[in-house]
């Protein structure tokens, strides 16, 4: 058989000195890379199978390991980068897909990195988050263009649409029992719970079990509609039509064949062991006519008491495509934009395909603006948030909330080995292997997200104290809170920025 | 102070006694008990043979009567009567002790066979601290240097130990073709047989002792069944014991091999109660009525006599034969039915290592016998298992294993056991 | 008393609770140092395995303890005060009733069979935490 060209992409240094043979890291390594030798009493480390999850080096007691990128020994070349050649050299050898998860990877501009925050001074004061109330309490849904009072009885003539409240602007993202596992989902449910947000069922259907958690999660209907019944509908909180992901615009999901247990089958309302395959489309909605049609039928279906919301992917038509949405009956659109994570996807679209999330999310909000029905919709964003000054700077763009998958990954343990789509995430996240869920335990799991979440929320009331704001309302859309720095002009006025330096 | 009343007395004071005693204030703090023994006080008997060996630097243990607890003991005594119909004990000193309820606990005596030559200096039995202090004066005095053990059962075995830790020479003579024939099968009786030979332990099966002379000042040579004359300086009659009753006869008490007891612990006399060695109970296994002389079933068989007493009703599951052993490096356990009659209902499964033999019998899928040899760590799951007579079928390939534990066992027995703690008898 | 609640969804199987307890154990404390040793002692808790499902198991301290009960010598007790059990090794001389009486499997022989050896002896202070409890990565012991 033809040698493979394939180097190891990882390089294992152990210790000796303070290696103790315990074997911690010979019974953590879902790949197996670490072998001991009981004749000689030595521990041995197949370099070929790791994937840099450093679950090893977290556990070793005397921190002997050290996992670090290895260093391949080709010439340098600006245009053919290793990760490149690499590539190249799987597909000569198999043939076919190469698969990747989590987001992209690719050096493209962080629009995040280059917009930054003002702060007040001398006039308009800032606030001391730990003396004055901040308020980011944040209200999803359709919102009404004027309010009719009844000024005699002091009540609101107007029906209102349904909202959901949240205590933060930030959503749990979607992710779907069968990606992850059922501790991981667990987890961000109950953090969901205790924190006062909602998280997202994902398009796997939702476990019996999370049934009593309802009024904080919001149920996907996805193209392979799985698991979706009167009861679904019936104890979620909101429900989301599924269009695109950032990772994948354009082409549907996979969950093999192997990865349907009894569980996963039971959820998602499929046979046993059958691939569960998501079509790209959803084969009965070829026109935003046809959206509009759907998004009804659940309001009817759901008695016009829940928000809908609509999840599409950023492309380059996302602020028309917005546009119609909000028209088609949206309450929330949900955009993804190209940093968004996936359990599996090919690579090439995954690194491709779609644009980023701040240039999405700033021409949808002008557009929405400009055609007068900003208000109809609330706009949630995703795909790559990794902070709270993130979150504050895609308000500022004009978002009303963001979604984070990846980070709330993070808080639970994910080391961003990109290898999900093996199924054998060494941290219990994205695998459904009893052996390996276990090492996700929920009640830690909660807790993290549960602190991630707080520290932000301390965070953004830090950020908008000093910009000197107390109701994170005002800041939503203030584009003058914004200044960028490193860009273009063009980019600049595609985010709708002015540049660091401008004044009013 | 010659006439005692008291609303419970407890006749010999040795583990059934002393936990009879315990569970009795256990219910009531303030019960006056009177304690009668022909002992100075508590201590363990079965550690005689550790300190005849120097194994252990004392008999003593740490169980005591609780600190203030109403108790009379009367120590170097015994009943020599007992009226059950007036509740009335008649002690050999003459006390009279008037009680409502009664706990008989008076342990075991040991068995002697008809042996001509008794009498002479050397000869001893070896059950309880006389023997022992007796047997010690005598190793002083004369420093023998061959021994002779009549009895190849557990307490000729302990004794055995006992010599083999003085370096005496030492010849253990057993009726029946093999050793331990009760707790062992023939295969692991081979195992001991060896192990005892290899430490220089002369094993004479099939044999007894017909006679014993010495010389008009000590024991000098034992003649076997055979024929045959060894020259012994020490001989141990350990052949076995049997319930200490002779006393109850004229009581009218029911007394078979031991005194008989029901399922609650009581004899054919309301209110009168037996435990430890010198009842006979209702077999866990077999539903027989039998005598199981052993530490565990004295102390199970005393708290539930004590509870009873107290005037609950608790009954006692049955008594279970279980004992272990360690004997020229070998250790083991034996626990319940390890000799079945072949066929249905019993199934056997064995399982033989290096230095190791493991044998579970089972009936209708639950364990009914246990012999470990060698390897005897976990010994105490499967004698549970064999208690609450759970099935194992699920489990029954990894049975033998030995790495077999808690983990093999269905996850309902796991988690309850392990999440409330402690044991109810 | 506080009590080792044992959580087997949770346990990962790294047998770091059984490393941890060694040191506990041991004359220096310290980890490698400890491990260099060959005589180190036995950890007194032990992982259990099968498939998929492991747990740490120690004794579990039962307030009716047969061990305790069955002892010949009184090696076996329990400390009044924190309600542990202890084994006395210095009394204890091997006669294995103790093995033979342990519904969970927990008591062992030392390494040269000649008493008890290793059993889990609660080894913290009051208001501290077991060190099994404390290292155990995925909270799969708790104290409680």
């Amino acid at each position: 058989m033809a040698k493979s060209l394939l180097f190891p992409e990882f390089k294992i240094e152990r210790d000796a000195k303070r290696c103790i043979a315990c074997q911690v890291c010979v019974r953590q390594c879902a790949n197996a890379v670490h072998s001991y030798e009981e004749d000689d009493d030595t521990l041995w480390s197949e370099e070929e199978r790791c994937v840099g999850c450093q679950r090893c080096v977290t556990l070793c007691p005397t921190g002997a390991l050290e996992v670090r990128r290895r260093e391949v020994g080709f010439r340098e070349n600006a245009n053919w980068e290793p990760a490149f050649l690499h590539r190249l050299y799987k597909q000569a050898e198999t043939g076919g897909i190469v698969l990747a998860s989590m987001g992209c990877d690719r050096p493209y501009t962080i629009y995040w990195d280059h917009l930054l925050l003002n702060a007040s001074q001398v006039t308009n004061p800032s606030i001391d988050p730990l003396r004055e109330p901040i308020e980011i309490r944040t209200f999803l849904g359709r919102k009404e263009a004027s309010l009719d009072v009844d000024w005699e009885n002091l009540s609101l003539k107007t029906k209102l649409a349904p909202q959901l409240e949240l205590s933060l602007p930030v959503l749990f993202s979607a992710m779907s029992y069968g990606s992850i596992s059922y501790n991981a989902f667990r987890s961000i449910v109950e953090a969901a719970q205790e924190i006062g947000t909602l998280c997202n069922s994902g398009e796997g259907g939702l476990h019996p079990d999370f049934y009593s958690f309802g009024e904080h999660i919001i149920v996907q209907v996805a193209s392979g509609r799985f698991g979706v019944t009167p009861e679904y509908l019936g104890v979620a909180k909101a429900i989301e039509i599924k269009i695109g992901q950032g990772a994948k615009p354009g082409i549907g999901g996979h969950l093999p064949g192997e990865k349907v247990s009894p569980e996963i089958s039971r959820t998602r309302r499929i046979p046993v062991g059958s691939d569960a395959i998501s079509p790209a489309p959803h084969h009965d909605i070829y026109s935003i006519e046809d959206l509009e049609r759907l998004v009804f039928a659940i309001k009817e279906a759901t008695g016009y008491r829940k928000p809908v919301s609509v999840k599409i992917a950023a492309v380059h038509n996302v602020a028309a495509i917005a546009s119609g949405c909000v028209r088609a009956g949206a309450d929330i659109v949900a955009i993804d934009g190209i940093r968004g994570g996936t359990g599996a996807a090919p690579q090439v679209i995954r690194d491709n395909v779609g644009i980023p999330i701040e240039l999405a999310l700033a021409q949808v909000d002008e557009r929405l603006r400009r055609e007068g029905i900003r208000h109809r919709a609330s706009i949630v964003v995703a795909g790559g948030i990794r902070s709270s000054s993130d979150v504050i700077k895609a308000i500022a763009l004009g978002a009303d909330a963001v979604y984070v998958g990846t980070a709330a990954l993070l808080a639970l343990g994910c080391h961003l080995c990109q290898k999900c789509y093996t199924g054998r995430c060494n941290w219990g996240i994205a695998t459904q292997d009893p052996l390996l869920t276990k090492r996700l335990n929920p009640r830690i799991g909660k807790r993290r997200l549960v602190n991630l979440m707080r520290a932000w929320a301390l965070e953004m009331k830090e950020i908008l104290g000093g910009m000197g704001i107390n109701a994170i309302e005002s800041l939503r859309g203030n584009r003058e809170q914004l200044r960028a720095v490193g860009l273009r002009e063009e980019e600049a006025r595609l985010l709708g920025v002015k540049m660091a330096g401008e004044g009013w | 102070m010659n006439e005692i009343r008291t609303p419970y007395l407890i006749v010999g004071f040795s583990v059934a006694g002393l936990w009879g005693a315990r569970t009795i204030w256990q219910k009531d703090p303030e019960a006056s008990i009177v304690a009668v023994s022909d002992e100075d006080g508590f201590y363990s008997r079965p550690l005689i043979t550790y300190f005849l060996g120097g194994k252990s630097q004392s008999i003593e243990h740490r169980l005591k009567v609780p600190e203030g607890a109403p108790f009379t003991f009367l120590s170097g005594d015994r009943v020599e009567h007992l009226d059950t119909q007036n509740r009335m004990a008649f002690l050999r000193s003459g006390k009279k002790v008037l009680f409502d309820r009664a706990l008989i606990a008076t342990g075991g005596v040991p068995v002697v066979p008809p042996i001509q030559g008794l009498t002479n200096e050397g000869v001893f039995t070896f059950t309880g601290r006389r023997d022992l202090m007796a047997m010690q004066e005598f190793l002083r005095r004369t420093n023998p240097k061959r021994v002779l053990i009549l009895g190849g059962g557990f307490i000729g075995l302990k004794t055995c130990e006992a010599f083999m830790h003085l370096g005496l020479e030492i010849t253990l003579v057993e009726l029946a073709s093999r050793l331990l024939p009760l707790m062992l099968d023939e295969e692991a009786s081979r195992y001991l047989e060896d192990a005892l030979r290899k430490t220089g332990v002369q094993v004479v099966l099939k044999e007894t002792i017909q006679g014993l002379e010495g010389n008009g000042e000590k024991l000098t040579r034992a003649t076997l069944q055979s024929g045959a004359h060894l020259p012994v300086d020490c001989a141990v009659v350990a052949v076995g014991v049997r319930p200490n009753v002779a006393w109850l006869s004229d009581s009218g008490i029911t007394v078979r091999r031991g005194v008989v007891v029901d399922a609650f612990q009581e004899t054919s006399q309301t209110g009168i109660f037996a435990a430890g060695d010198v009842a006979e109970t209702r077999n866990l296994l077999t539903g027989e009525w039998n005598v199981v002389a052993i530490w565990p079933e004295a102390v199970r068989q005393g708290k539930v006599a004590g509870m009873n007493m107290t005037g609950e009703r608790i009954p006692y599951p049955g008594s279970l034969p279980l004992n272990a052993l360690d004997l020229g490096g070998l250790a083991l356990v034996s626990a319940g039915i390890v000799n079945p009659p072949e066929g249905a209902p019993f199934e056997v499964l064995v399982r033989r290592e290096k230095h190791a033999y493991m044998k579970v019998v089972l009936a209708e899928e639950r364990i009914v016998g246990l012999i470990m040899l060698g390897r005897i760590e976990k010994s105490g799951l499967y004698i549970r298992l064999l208690r609450e007579r759970i099935p194992v079928t699920e489990f029954k390939e990894r049975l033998l294993d030995p790495r077999f534990g808690l983990v093999n066992l269905p996850r309902e027995y796991r988690k309850s056991w392990v999440e409330g703690v402690g044991m109810e008898v | 008393m506080k009590k080792i609640r044992i959580h087997e969804e949770y346990c990962i199987g790294c047998h770091l609770c059984e490393i941890t307890c060694v040191v506990k154990h041991s004359p220096s404390g310290k980890l490698i140092k400890t491990f260099r040793d060959t005589n180190r002692p036995a950890p007194r808790v032990r992982v259990e395995e099968e498939g998929y499902v492991s747990f740490a198991l120690q004794c579990r301290h039962c307030d009716d303890a047969p061990c305790v009960e069955n002892c010949l010598t009184g090696a076996m007790y329990r400390d009044e005060e924190t309600g542990v059990v202890l084994c006395d090794e210095d009394r204890c001389v091997g006669c294995w009733m103790c093995i033979m009486s342990c519904p969970f499997g927990v008591a062992e022989r030392n390494a040269e069979h000649t008493h008890i050896g290793s059993k889990c002896d609660g080894c913290v202070k009051k208001g501290e935490v077991p060190p099994c409890v404390e290292n155990c990565p995925n909270e799969a012991l708790t104290y409680e």
